[in-house]
């Protein structure tokens, strides 16, 4: 019995030794799956609301975007190496004078790898801020490239009138969204859900060509969420009014025109949240579409076979999907980390990402409300895979180790391409942070060394 | 007066005389063996010891002479006579002178003899002696006399072509053994009685009778008593003249060459008394005659002896440390009895044990046998005589421990050193600071482990970041706990050190001479108490005599009984408010910080 006691203290004491080196602590830290970038000191409160990503070649581009014309955005440049620079290579994005130089960050901005300006030349890795106005270019949705080429891209006459001239004018802007198709020279796609307007330029166009739906209730939103999935060399452009609980959908063949697809819709929030990207195992991209609950992924290549639904119709519905159009719903999970699915307000924001390089992207959803580690709207950001055209189950959870209560981790989802892999990019405004999620698992453990 | 009266008349006087015999009590003090013999003559001594050595002296005397070597002897007689006027230490040396044929020395003694005690018995054959030793010498200066009566014969040999030789003088004396005389001191009780000493001159003559014409013994001496005679050897009958209202009384008495004899009549006694000398294999011991219960005190302490009513005693001979011994002895009037006794030891002993501290604890064989307080008696306990393990402690103080060999009735004093512990108050200290050094330790480097195990998970997870504040904390916590080791492991070798370090001795011990058993007979109480502020036992102190005197042991206590005993009550110190210091401290026993107070 002493023997044993002896025993047990000696290798109790020699445990605990062994265990007391600090350099395993080192080790452990090293190369973590998770890079944070810290709000640069010029910057205000918000940093992490808005993200998006443009790449080029072996250039990553990651812009973190601000709360409002006083937090404007920063640019990092992540590359295709594990090995970020967490110094922005541009700070002040859309940081000019309200009153000589107006910009108005946007909720949502496009990152595109190149972009043809008024001077008819292609910038590289250009991010579609938001309202904005230059000297040269006028009032317009303000473009900044990475030759700090700037330039406004004019909006519809409507959309000018009630969205563009009031806030460079008045100062009563309407945060727009923003999004770009997944190309190097891609389509953009902006909402003002204030101003009840969507508009479209095609790839290397500056035309704005105006998205009407076919009614729109004056009193609710229209453009809170906007995406672009590429079916072939068409278009689907996504525009939704979730107060409406609409998704109105618009295809568009060519650079200056498009056309009414059709409305899908009909549960609460229906486009709170709008992603497209591959989903499935075909080379199309896929609609991602989040209601108040639930994330559905629609095969885009189906929606274009909706029809626009007769004139004075004004309630959408999953009813009048083509067959196979919808993939895979799927609503909030926990795990033994996460919890709080109801007040976690799953599906916030969403991004589609090849994770792990395997060909198909994976759903990313925000959850930024969600009580990860016992922290109180410390935020989760929920994988998905989808393989063929069967939903696995929620893969897995990311969330900060160190996250905190309130953190809002998710509240702005990205998936920045790497070349032969994405990874997840999540806005923490809450901590004014931003996450580069490498590693997990759907990820491979040769995938990178910090995987391993 | 008839028939009747006569016979009664006749038993009256054979009752009378009956009553005269016995009412005379011959004293034979004599030939007490192993007395002294005192380089100085104590005037303080008591007859009997004064007597004791005057024999011893006469006796070595007597032995020089029976062996032939006269010198020596007369250097005996002669110191005798010096230190204690007796005529026949004169008598007898003259004897040895003329053994040696030294007439001028034969001369002085024997004229000194006649000078000092002239109304000697044979003061005239004394004067005789003179008379041939005279002629002899002068016989033997001018021309070689010749003696043919008187017993002296000259030195010369004879004269031969008229040559006359003159020589040594030539004595004609053949002294024996039964020549030397011996001192015969006679004393009554009351003294001044009148002595009339008469001599056997016949071999065949009846017994002496007081009063009646005594064919055959002739009158030597009358004297009164006390009186100091020199008689020559022979049988002899002293008659105690009527004295006052006492009666004729008589005894006889044979007087051997070179003795010292001493009687005594004890007038007012009516029993006839023999001596008897007790001697046993130690001094000292208690003996009680005819006294078994111990209810008188003691009759002497070996040896001694005395003069006692004739007939049977019982003897009761008895000594702490040694078993008692009882035995019949037989006396007869007129003998000189020598009883010799061998004392056993009893068969345990008693363990003394002192020590300089104020308090310890004994263990004998393993078993605690008492605890001593100042103040309280010696400790001593009894135990069985032979090897024991004996271990002394005390509070503060290094524990000795030891082998011994404890006597059959004696004391064994072992007188202990305990020397104080080394102060451990340091490597308690530093005990203490390295278990909760360590015990910190093994908390951060526990929770450091735990955050270890949560940023691997993270990590594995996926959900590692590297702006993790876990990992400066577990980096902190790690360096904590090696830290906390690091401070732990060096307090635990300086506390070991200091445990085990010790510039101090061991304690030890001695073992003193071996002692008797305390006798409170001869040691009596002291009321006083001990200069050095120890009172001792009641058996160190005394003991009153009787029953319980051999008893001694029972004051030594004895097991539980001995706890149970245990003494006096002490005196309550006045509680001190408890107090405690921690102090740094560096000295030659060690270094750290010290934990110290009174509680």
């Amino acid at each position: 019995m002493k023997l044993r006691w002896r025993t047990g203290f000696v290798c109790v004491l020699a445990m605990t030794a062994s265990a007391c080196s600090w350099a395993r602590f080192d080790e452990v830290a090293k190369d973590a799956p998770v890079e944070v970038i810290d709000k640069p000191d010029e910057l205000g409160q918000g940093f992490g609301v808005g993200l998006a990503t443009a790449s080029l070649a072996d250039k990553v581009r990651l812009f973190v975007g601000g709360n409002d014309v006083n937090s404007p955005g920063a640019i990092y440049e992540l590359g295709t190496a594990d090995t970020p620079n967490l110094e922005p290579i541009d700070v002040g994005s859309c940081d000019q004078d309200p009153q000589s130089n107006p910009c108005f960050l946007g909720f949502q901005v496009a990152g595109a790898a190149r972009l043809t300006g008024p001077d008819g030349e292609s910038h590289d890795l250009c991010f579609v801020l938001g309202i904005g106005s230059t000297p040269n270019t006028g009032d317009g949705v303000l473009v900044r490239c990475e030759d700090n080429t700037e330039y406004a891209m004019p909006a519809p006459p409507d959309a000018n009138d009630d969205v563009i001239a009031p806030a460079i004018d008045l100062g009563d802007f309407d945060r727009l969204r923003i999004t770009a198709d997944r190309t190097p020279d891609p389509a953009i796609l902006v909402g003002a859900p204030r101003g009840l307007h969507a508009w479209y330029y095609g790839p290397n166009s500056l035309n704005p060509v105006e998205l009407r739906p076919g009614s729109l209730d004056p009193e609710l939103t229209y453009g809170s969420a906007v995406g672009i999935a590429l079916v072939g060399s068409t278009r689907v452009l996504a525009v939704s009014a979730p107060e409406a609980e609409q998704l109105w959908l618009f295809r568009s063949d060519d650079n200056d025109s498009a056309e009414l697809l059709g409305c899908i819709g009909g549960t609460p929030g229906f486009g709170r949240a709008v992603a497209a990207g591959v989903v499935n195992a075909d080379a199309n991209d896929d609609l991602v579409v989040a209601d108040a609950r639930n994330v559905h992924v629609f095969d885009a290549a189906r929606l274009l076979e909706l029809e626009p639904p007769a004139f004075g119709v004004t309630e959408c519905s999953l009813g009048s999907l083509p067959p196979g159009a919808l993939i895979a719903s799927f609503g909030c999970g926990t795990n033994i980390d996460t919890a709080d699915c109801d007040n976690s307000d799953f599906g916030t924001s969403l991004a589609v990402g090849d994770l792990d390089g395997d060909g198909d992207g994976e759903v990313l959803v925000g959850a930024p409300n969600m009580t990860a580690r016992t922290q109180t709207g410390a935020g989760a950001v929920l994988v998905y895979d989808v393989e063929g055209e069967r939903l696995e189950r929620a893969n897995d959870v990311k969330f900060v180790a160190s996250i905190g209560k309130d953190d809002r981790l998710g509240a702005s989802i990205t998936a920045p391409n790497l070349g032969e892999r994405s990874i997840i990019a999540a806005g923490i405004p809450g901590d004014g942070k931003t996450a580069l999620f490498y590693c997990g698992a759907v990820v491979p453990k040769e995938a990178s060394a910090r995987c391993q | 007066m008839g028939i009747v009266s006569r016979q009664s008349e006749r038993k009256r006087r054979v009752k009378d005389r009956h009553l005269r015999i016995r009412s005379i009590l011959w004293l034979f003090a004599l030939l007490v063996a192993g007395a002294l013999a005192p380089a100085t003559a104590d005037a303080q001594q008591s007859t009997t010891q004064k007597l004791e050595a005057i024999r011893a002296q006469m006796e070595k005397g007597q032995a020089f002479y029976i062996a032939g070597q006269y010198e020596k002897a007369i250097q005996e007689f002669d110191t005798g006579y010096a230190q204690y006027k007796y005529s026949a230490f004169l008598f007898n040396a003259g004897v040895c002178a003329t053994k040696l044929n030294n007439v001028d020395k034969a001369l002085e003694k024997f004229r000194r003899y006649v000078q000092v005690d002239p109304g000697a018995p044979d003061i005239e054959k004394v004067k005789e002696r003179i008379g041939k030793l005279e002629a002899a010498k002068a016989a033997a200066v001018p021309a070689p006399p010749v003696a043919t009566d008187g017993g002296i014969e000259g030195g010369a040999t004879g004269v031969e072509g008229g040559v006359v030789d003159a020589g040594p003088a030539k004595i004609n004396i053949t002294d024996q053994v039964d020549d030397m005389r011996s001192l015969v001191v006679i004393e009554t009780d009351p003294t001044g009685a009148p002595l009339t000493l008469f001599r056997k001159t016949t071999a065949s003559a009846p017994e002496f009778k007081v009063g009646a014409a005594n064919a055959g013994w002739t009158r030597v001496t009358s004297v009164r008593a006390p009186a100091n005679v020199t008689l020559a050897v022979g049988d002899y009958h002293v008659v105690v003249e009527k004295f006052r209202d006492f009666n004729v009384s008589s005894t006889e008495v044979r007087i051997e060459p070179g003795k010292v004899l001493h009687f005594k009549a004890n007038l007012s006694q009516g029993a006839f008394m023999a001596f008897l000398r007790v001697s046993a294999n130690t001094d000292g011991a208690h003996i009680y005659l005819d006294d078994d219960r111990k209810k008188r005190p003691e009759w002497g302490r070996t040896p001694y002896g005395e003069l006692i009513p004739a007939g049977e005693h019982s003897l009761l001979v008895e000594k702490p440390g040694f078993q008692s011994l009882r035995r019949k002895v037989m006396v007869k009037h007129g003998d000189q009895t020598e009883i010799q006794v061998k004392l056993e030891r009893v068969p345990y002993g008693i363990v003394r044990v002192i020590s300089q501290v104020p308090k310890f604890s004994v263990s004998i064989d393993e078993e605690p046998v008492g605890v001593w307080n100042n103040g309280e008696p010696v400790f001593e306990r009894q135990v069985d005589a032979g090897q024991h393990k004996i271990k002394i402690t005390s509070s503060g103080r290094k524990t000795w421990k030891g082998l011994i060999d404890v006597p059959r009735g004696q004391v064994l004093p072992v007188r202990a050193t305990l020397i104080p512990k080394q102060p451990r108050g340091g490597a308690w200290t530093f005990a203490l600071l390295s278990a909760a050094s360590i015990g910190t330790g093994v908390y951060l480097g526990i929770t450091s482990d735990d955050l270890h195990k949560e940023l691997k998970s993270d990590r594995e997870a996926g959900v590692l970041d590297q702006n993790d504040s876990r990992v400066d904390k577990g980096r902190f916590l790690a360096l904590g706990a090696d830290g906390a080791f690091a401070i732990g492991g060096l307090f635990a070798v300086v506390s070991a050190i200091n445990f085990i370090k010790d510039p101090l001795p061991e304690s030890s011990a001695q073992y003193d001479e071996l002692a008797d058993f305390h006798d409170p007979l001869v040691d009596p109480p002291k009321e006083q108490p001990d200069p050095a502020g120890i009172r001792r036992p009641p058996h160190m102190r005394g003991a009153p005599p009787g029953p319980a005197a051999p008893g001694a042991m029972n004051h030594v206590k004895r097991g539980k009984l001995a706890r149970k005993n245990r003494a006096p009550e002490r005196q309550k110190k006045p509680k001190k408010p408890p107090r405690i210091s921690i102090a740094p401290g560096v000295s030659n026993r060690g270094g750290g910080i010290v934990l110290g107070g009174t509680f």
